[in-house]
């Protein structure tokens, strides 16, 4: 076993997404690779390498994770995160020394603190590449989509989307919880349930920094759904199709013209094996 | 107004104490295949017309999506100049779908929706008060899912406004073991009529004076009765600086604890489920069951 995937089971169940996906790279890449949950690490790992999915919801599993964690030759953090928020910063303090932190997203950040940072560009495993490729999208029942815990800009939001978009969309803005199985939210089965009869999923940051949620375009390619970013404040500054400053701009397009265009930009991207693969080439032994 | 069948039970009794007449109206089986809008009003004549139309156009669109439907406004004894209003309404707009009730005498909100939920022609009721306003292409969405889940209560995400901003969102979350504690679901919501009355409506008790829609949220839950929340926007709610649900007298104070005592036999209880309702829309089927899962507050 070369490296060990660990998951947060106490935590968000959309970092277990992730963890498997970087499971799904890494054994595309040719490594051996192992998925743990935080609070069972197992036996046999001492001295490998870790890949620990957010630590600081790893740091859920309290004692177990801790303890375990620091038996690992090396420990990287795997990340999808805006470097300007509590929720990076927390990723230092879990009381478990990190070696190096990989970002996995669309674009690289400048980490100003914390130990060595990495990019990962989040491209397709082979999986999602096949689903995408797939895709030939038709008419779908929900006309939009908008999935997310409640702040007063996303309610503002919703409003403008059923006002300017279509007044039929899906919108789910519970207030701020943790996303686990039947607590209130949709877990990621039930995103995708959902995405798989949306046109669009239409998104927008929770904080004000620039950032780009990669994760969410890649949740709408693979279900055949347009990813449309809402961006009032930095929607020029990306490089990425369908980042809108106002609905109105969004409204403009139609959904498989959406669709195509965000597909066409996706499939230029390297995989996420082939940014994986150079990234963990470095810190293996 | 069409005259209705005449029927029986607790809610006639009620009814006979408020008006006579009307008893004859009541219906207790109610039809499939439709349903009724009812719009209980009580001085909000400036916010009527606005209701009525979007009511009227949400039946519109029912009828693209093959349901039928009706309009029905109670003027709870208004002195505002509703009558008048409802008066020139129906000469104006001659639509047979509007029906309108006039009371002699001022019998408050929730004897006023149970009227309307005996004399509601169709099974699934929309309970919509004055100042709230249907988005009215979604309404075929709640009907489909309240007939598919066997619900007693659907609600939607309600875009709350005030001063003509969107200040925030209601009944936008599953019904949970928060609701013993906080009410996040607001009356205007499509339910059963028939089940609700069978469940004796909304209370008239008058030591509950003010909290009727948290009542009947909370009896439902005790009666196993399904809540099924479908993420799509129902309406608007405007936060009207007078609103009664506003205020928070310390006699409303009084009579918060005094639901809070009747319920709290059957409030949380660590063998019980966190959430008690169900997410559900037609293009995906349910997105959660109810009766699963725990709360957690952190982000």
């Amino acid at each position: 076993m070369d490296a060990v995937v660990v998951f947060p089971e106490q935590g968000n169940l959309f970092y277990r997404a992730l963890a498997q996906r970087v499971v799904t790279a890494a054994s595309e890449c040719g490594i051996d690779v192992e998925l743990r949950a935080a609070g069972d690490l197992g036996d046999g790992i001492a001295g490998c390498t870790a890949l620990l999915v957010n630590p600081s919801e790893c740091a859920l599993s309290g004692e177990p994770f801790v303890s375990g964690a620091r038996a690992f030759g090396t420990r990287i953090a795997v990340l999808a995160e805006s470097v300007d928020t509590r929720w990076y910063r927390n990723q230092l303090a879990t009381g478990v020394s990190l070696d190096a932190i990989l970002d996995v997203g669309f674009v690289e950040q400048t980490a100003v603190e914390g130990p060595p940072y990495g990019f990962v560009f989040n491209g397709p495993t082979g999986p999602e590449l096949a689903a995408i490729e797939a895709h030939a999208p038709g008419a779908r029942p929900i006309p939009w989509s908008f999935v997310g815990h409640r702040t007063d800009e996303r309610v503002s939001l919703a409003a403008r989307l059923v006002a300017e978009l279509a007044p039929g969309g899906f919108v789910f803005l519970p207030r701020s919880k943790r996303v686990r199985a039947g607590g209130g939210t949709l877990d990621p089965a039930a995103v995708t349930a959902v995405l798989e009869q949306s046109e669009i999923y239409v998104w927008e940051s929770h904080h004000s920094h620039l950032y780009y949620e990669s994760f969410r375009f890649v949740d709408a390619l693979v279900a055949g759904a347009a990813p449309g970013k809402i961006d009032a404040r930095h929607a020029g500054a990306f490089e990425i199709p369908n980042v809108f400053e106002t609905v109105a701009e969004l409204a403009h397009r139609d959904a498989r013209t959406l669709y195509d265009d965000a597909r066409a930009w996706y499939l230029t991207r390297p995989t996420l094996a082939q940014g994986l693969e150079p990234a963990l080439a470095s810190v293996l032994p | 107004m069409t005259e209705r069948q005449p029927a029986a039970g607790a809610e006639v009794e009620l009814l006979e104490q408020l008006d006579p007449a009307l008893t004859r109206l009541i219906r207790q089986r109610k039809e499939t295949g439709g349903v009724t809008i009812v719009i209980p009003t009580w001085n909000h004549r400036e916010f009527l017309p606005r209701a009525i139309r979007s009511a009227l156009t949400a039946l519109d669109r029912l009828a693209d999506s093959g349901f039928a439907g009706e309009l029905l406004v109670i003027d709870d004894a208004s002195r505002d100049g509703t009558h008048r209003l409802l008066r020139s309404a129906e000469v104006a707009l001659n639509d047979p779908r509007l029906l309108t009730v006039f009371l002699d005498h001022n019998v408050g909100l929730p004897r006023a929706r149970n009227l309307g939920l005996g004399l509601a022609r169709f099974r699934y009721a929309l309970m919509h008060d004055a100042d709230n306003e249907l988005v009215p292409e979604n309404l075929p969405v709640f009907v489909e899912s309240i007939a598919a889940t066997s619900a007693a209560f659907v609600h939607g995400n309600l875009l709350v406004r005030s001063g003509g901003e969107v200040v925030g969102l209601r009944s936008a979350e599953v019904a949970s073991a928060r609701l013993y504690d906080l009410n996040y679901l607001d009356a205007f919501a499509l339910v059963d009529a028939e089940r609700i009355l069978e469940l004796g409506g909304y209370t008239t008790n008058a030591e509950l004076a003010g909290w009727e829609d948290w009542e009947l949220v909370l009896h439902l839950l005790a009666e196993e009765e399904r809540l099924v929340f479908v993420p799509v926007t129902m309406g608007w709610y405007d936060r009207v600086p007078d609103s009664m649900s506003r205020q928070l007298s310390p006699q409303k104070e009084a009579r918060l604890a005094v639901l809070r005592r009747m319920y709290q036999q059957s409030g949380p209880r660590d063998w019980l489920p966190f959430e008690l309702g169900g997410i559900y829309h037609p293009a995906t089927g349910f997105l959660q069951q109810a009766g699963a899962g725990s709360d957690d507050d952190s982000d």
